[in-house]
């Protein structure tokens, strides 16, 4: 199965070289403005940070840390193709034709199609300098535990993101036409919180770390990893926790989902945005 | 023969919304929404037997894409079974779809912003075809569909019918025992159509490859010489060759006489159509009134000059079949 999906992931990645080296204009273009575009939206909390030295409990590289995470989480997830991003599309529109007749699980041709390692390295090496910077400034004790879990919640928390997107985007199987963009409108939701959540009054944080999992990108299990306000190792597991639960409210979902679509099928089809 | 594809009493309906386009409607259909039940296929029994070839015409809204669509296991039938290479394409979907070639001429299987070749590759990944079948069936395809003037060029710069070639093309690399075509000849030009209609004629004959194919162009399915299963409001209507089918609505003609008059000679059991200036043209059923009976007729009636019979195209005598089926 991990060979089979291997396998596939490479075949995407071949794809996905052929288009970004087309020509050395376009590999170096493509590189940069990808670059700028995440560093960009990274750096207002950070400028805020310095500005007072701090926001709540967290000092400078603590905020640095936390963006960090959040941008190796969305450059992993970038890197897996936009089907996560743009599934309620990928139904609304009827292309999930084009998947069901390859001789692949769906989950598979879903996870592995449109794999593009190349678009997504500079965010990558990015969010992880920055978080080995935060580190060091920090004086984290960092040993295999805390590798260990920096794994796992990173894991957690980009099953989260994909969750809470199949679930909003499962939506498009019942409404086509009016659920097409719900995946990443949903993303806007949930993708755009870039500040440490302590100062927001508890009930509202409750439903970014439960309703609307914002929180639980890069925020909760930055806080558990750095024990800042006193959080511990109980807190480390709250995202993952939390990822299986609604990883299992969003494959029942897709599920029933796909169920209807095999019943009624795609009653509308565009080509738009299918492997373009 | 071995039987490949088998529907057995095979129903599908839709649920249709009904949407007002007044103010009023539209509150309306927010509280009490409608619909109504669209019957895509009412009973369908159909067998294919192995390297047949199986025309699949209708009018819209027969049935046509529904069929393609159960049998290429995106669709679940609401009753009765669905039967291809063994399998239940639904059930069984990554084992089955392996073994068949889908083609929908509406949509491409090709990757946009990348050269023809790379596509053909990528799906040896994913079909996960054996070397030596992926390069003897590309090398055939290949020949066959006449890609290699656009092999490296990027699918988005290729003409609707150059796409239509590496479509097909690529539905056959991996060596489908079963090629379910969607209306392929839709918007090409004459010319690319007989070239990709002569591809799947010589794939049917050379390779044995069953095909089934659908199209609203009977002249086109005409000239694959298939058999032909004629839907109408998701029932099939006739089932046989095309032989069949002219002999089973008559053998409509017409006939084109010159003589040295203007005026047209009447001609017992053909009807008389128009006149330019000495030519005379007739419509008559030539198994009702055979040919030599009718000129033999016309030659004691007229001083002929020239004689021209010709056949009823074959898209005049569905339009009709299809309007008698309408006002039925």
């Amino acid at each position: 199965m991990a060979v089979e999906t291997i396998r596939l992931l490479g075949a995407g990645a071949r794809m996905n070289a052929i288009r970004i080296l087309r020509t050395r204009g376009q590999a170096i273009a493509h590189t940069i403005t990808d670059f700028i575009w995440h560093s960009g939206a990274m750096l207002a909390p950070i400028f805020v940070a310095v500005r007072f030295g701090h926001i709540g409990p967290w000092p400078v590289p603590a905020v640095v840390f936390m963006l960090a995470y959040g941008t190796v989480v969305s450059s992993l997830l970038d890197a897996l193709g936009d089907n996560y991003f743009f599934i309620s599309r990928r139904i609304g529109r009827g292309q999930l034709d084009h998947y069901l007749v390859q001789p692949q699980p769906l989950w598979r041709i879903l996870l592995t199609e449109g794999f593009n390692p190349l678009d997504f390295w500079p965010t990558l090496v990015l969010g992880l300098a920055l978080t080995a910077w935060s580190v060091v400034q920090l004086r984290v004790t960092v040993n295999l535990g805390w590798f260990g879990m920096l794994g796992i919640n990173l894991l957690a928390s980009m099953a989260v993101q994909t969750a809470f997107l199949y679930a909003w985007g499962s939506l498009a199987f019942w409404a086509p036409r009016g659920a097409e963009e719900i995946s990443s409108a949903a993303w806007s939701l949930i993708g755009e919180v870039g500040f440490p959540l302590d100062p927001v009054p508890r009930p509202l944080r409750l439903v970014l770390v439960s309703a609307v999992p914002s929180g639980l990108l890069s925020w909760l299990p930055s806080r558990a990893l750095l024990h800042v306000s006193g959080a511990g190792i109980v807190d480390a597991w709250l995202t993952p926790v939390a990822a299986i639960v609604l990883g299992a409210f969003a494959l029942i979902l897709f599920r029933l989902g796909l169920r209807h679509y095999h019943s009624t099928g795609s009653l509308r089809y565009t080509d738009h945005g299918h492997r373009r | 023969m071995a039987t490949v594809v088998e529907l057995r009493g095979v129903h599908k309906s839709f649920q249709r919304r009904l949407r007002s386009a007044t103010l009023r409607g539209l509150l309306r259909d927010i509280t009490r929404p409608r619909r109504e039940l669209v019957t895509a296929l009412r009973g369908i029994d159909l067998a294919v037997d192995a390297g047949e070839m199986v025309a699949y015409a209708g009018p819209n809204g027969a049935g046509k894409s529904t069929t393609i669509k159960l049998l290429a296991g995106l669709l679940a039938p609401d009753s009765g079974t669905v039967r291809s290479l063994g399998v239940d394409p639904v059930r069984d979907r990554v084992r089955y779809v392996g073994n068949i070639g889908v083609v929908f001429g509406q949509r491409t299987e090709l990757w946009w912003d990348h050269p023809v070749a790379a596509t053909f590759a990528w799906r040896k990944t994913v079909w996960n075809i054996p070397d030596d079948v992926y390069k003897k069936s590309l090398a055939f395809a290949r020949e066959l569909l006449g890609l290699d003037s656009f092999w490296s060029a990027a699918a988005r710069e290729l003409s609707l019918g150059q796409r239509m070639r590496a479509d097909l093309a690529l539905a056959l690399v991996g060596e489908p025992q079963i090629l379910f075509l969607d209306e392929p000849t839709i918007g090409l030009d004459v010319l690319v159509k007989q070239e990709v209609l002569e591809a799947i004629r010589t794939l049917n004959r050379e390779r044995a490859v069953t095909v089934m194919i659908t199209s609203h162009d009977m002249a086109d399915l005409e000239q694959l010489r298939a058999r032909i299963v004629l839907l109408n409001e998701g029932a099939i209507a006739f089932d046989g060759s095309f032989d069949d089918l002219r002999r089973r609505m008559g053998d409509p003609r017409r006939l084109v006489l010159e003589t040295d008059s203007p005026a047209a000679p009447a001609l017992a059991g053909a009807t008389h159509v128009r006149s330019e200036g000495m030519r005379h043209e007739y419509a008559f059923d030539a198994i009702a009134t055979p040919i030599p009976e009718l000129l033999a007729a016309a030659a004691v009636r007229a001083h002929l000059v020239d004689v021209e019979t010709h056949r009823a195209p074959i898209e005049d005598m569905i339009a009709d079949l299809y309007r008698d089926w309408r006002g039925a």
